[in-house]
């Protein structure tokens, strides 16, 4: 076997090997009980909500932000490329904001992607993140941009 | 009864309520007498008057079956936070106990402060602090911070109650959450409890948030019953009194909290004592660099008294500087600090007589033991101005923080 054949092998062994194969790109989707008005977010608003400045919807009524448990794939995502925080900066900015009053308690945590979507669908102007393949029934969909998850460049595209 | 009057008297009582509540925790320093004094001259009303505003707002909210019984404030009704440190220090050399200055050694004390809050409607919340603290000499629960919030829109919001006073940005940013701090201890010009700068106040607040670029602007006007009743001076016969106080501050807070930050406050206020009336003007400004790993914060505040009928002003001024950055070591839990401060107390002003000029140089390291509790470690020297005395003592604290 010459050398051509040796090196032909070692990368069709590289390209077969599963490790190699790139992860399909998954979409964060922000979902919000079906009451609430708005249909699309700008990216500084959802930053906005995500920090706890903005408490309350267009319409007068309060967000309740929840947000998976660490470890979690869109907690992840969320706090790591969305809000660019580790998971010690988030924790230490919410429990400063609560420690000065500015807010009563920090977003509330959810075990799984069922438990966000059994609440977002109950509670009047809650709001939460599941993966693009996951989206519970009794949400709605909120545009990002004034895009969908499905969308050509949809922003939280990982 | 009209509902005008029906809220009136509700707010009196519960300023009352308050105050009876708040004497009662902390009877260790309050008289029986004091305890029932209601201060209700111009600042009395004025505090009645945005309470009686918010009861009004609570009363005459069209809040409707369906927003109370459905609403997620009802679902989660109930937060908590708090912080424990213990303290412990002890002199290297320079010291004579006897006779020497006040320096901090053995074991200090012992500090659990607890955090209420409670979302009591879709635009009203609640908040109570209260701090337990244990040391050789006594055991002291006081009522630190309680308030009643009403949020207008995302960016304003009116509250009455007890505050931290919003002078300067350690007593805001930090007060008791030793775990939220990188050093062991407040700054000097903080650290007199409540003495050399206002800690606490009585009265109302309002806070309201500017958007400016993708800085923020935040500015904070209150108006109240000056300072805190545990501020006193020894050399003076009475107790100090403070019957109004106002204060306005003024902060830009980069993104995330993440750059260059900076703002000042202000506070005019009157004391009274032995009779003396006196007036208070206080300024201070910060500015704060805040990288991923690393901080620069420094701050200064100025204190002037101004006694009636008599010529001249006293000033006194203070000021410190801090480093702090995390390194790589131990998976980054090795944060080291560096903090070089003075006061400087005009010694002909009798509301002072208790505090004395000096500097102090602290180096340490905070090293995170988990997520939610750290050890502090420093070595720190003070030397006194006026006779140029040098003490350095060792100091370590254990702090953490939890929540749910």
């Amino acid at each position: 076997m010459n050398r051509i054949s040796v090196l032909w092998l070692l990368v069709i062994g590289v390209l077969l090997n599963p490790g190699y194969a790139q992860q399909p790109a998954r979409s964060i989707v922000v979902i919000v009980n079906p009451g609430v008005p708005q249909d699309s977010l700008s990216e500084e608003e959802l930053g906005k909500i995500l920090l706890g400045e903005t408490r309350f919807w267009d319409s007068g009524g309060s967000i309740t932000l929840l947000i998976q448990a660490p470890v979690s794939w869109e907690r992840d995502v969320l706090l790591g490329k969305v809000m660019q925080m580790s998971e010690a900066q988030y924790r230490q900015f919410w429990i400063s904001k609560v420690f000065r009053a500015e807010v009563a308690s920090g977003p509330k945590v959810v075990l799984s992607n069922e438990m966000a979507g059994t609440l977002i669908s109950k509670i009047p102007g809650a709001m939460g993140f599941v993966g693009d393949d996951e989206v519970p029934d009794g949400v709605k969909v909120m545009k990002i941009n004034g895009l969908l998850p499905g969308d050509a460049n949809y922003p939280f595209r990982f | 009864m009209s509902w005008r009057e029906l809220s009136a008297s509700l707010s009196s009582g519960t300023v009352r309520r308050m105050e009876v509540l708040q004497a009662s925790v902390s009877g260790q320093e309050y008289k029986g007498r004091e305890m029932l004094s209601l201060r209700l001259g111009f600042t009395g009303r004025v505090v009645t008057a945005m309470a009686t505003c918010m009861v009004s707002l609570m009363v005459a909210a069209p809040a409707s079956a369906k927003t109370l019984l459905e609403s997620a404030d009802t679902l989660y009704s109930l937060n908590l936070l708090g912080f424990f440190h213990l303290d412990v220090g002890e002199h290297l050399d320079g010291a004579d106990q006897q006779n020497g200055p006040p320096i901090d050694t053995g074991l200090q004390q012992a500090r659990m402060v607890g955090h209420f809050t409670s979302q009591l409607g879709p635009r009203i919340s609640a908040f109570m602090e209260v701090e337990g603290t244990a040391t050789e000499e006594s055991n002291k629960l006081r009522l630190e911070r309680i308030m009643l919030k009403y949020d207008i829109d995302n960016d304003s919001q009116i509250a009455v109650g007890r505050f931290h006073a919003p002078v300067g940005f350690w007593n805001q940013h930090y007060h008791h959450g030793r775990w939220l701090q990188t050093t062991k201890d407040r700054p000097l010009q903080t650290d007199f409890g409540g003495k050399f700068l206002p800690g606490h106040y009585w009265g109302g607040m309002y806070e309201r948030r500017f958007s400016l670029s993708s800085h923020t602007l935040e500015l904070d006007l209150g108006f109240g019953a000056g300072r805190d009743s545990n501020f006193s001076a020894p050399a003076l016969a009475a107790r100090v009194q403070s019957d109004i106080g106002f204060t306005a501050q003024l902060n830009l807070v980069p993104p995330k909290q993440l750059g260059l930050g900076f703002g000042g406050s202000l506070w005019l206020g009157d004391l009274e004592a032995a009779g003396r009336s006196i007036d208070e003007h206080i300024l201070t400004g910060h500015i704060r660099y805040r990288m991923s790993v690393a901080t620069l914060l420094a701050e200064l505040a100025w204190v002037e008294h101004d006694y009636a009928g008599a010529p001249g002003k006293q000033q006194n001024h203070a000021g410190y500087i801090e480093y702090n950055r995390r390194l790589d070591l131990l998976q980054g839990r090795v944060n080291p600090y560096v903090r070089l401060e003075y006061t400087k107390i005009d010694e002909d002003d009798p509301v002072f007589s208790g505090l004395r000029s000096r500097e102090r140089r602290t180096l340490g390291s905070r090293y995170e033991l988990g997520a939610f509790s750290a050890i502090k470690l420093e070595i720190r020297q003070d030397r006194f101005r006026n006779d140029s005395q040098t003490l350095t003592s060792v100091q370590a604290q254990y702090a953490s923080v939890f929540w749910w």
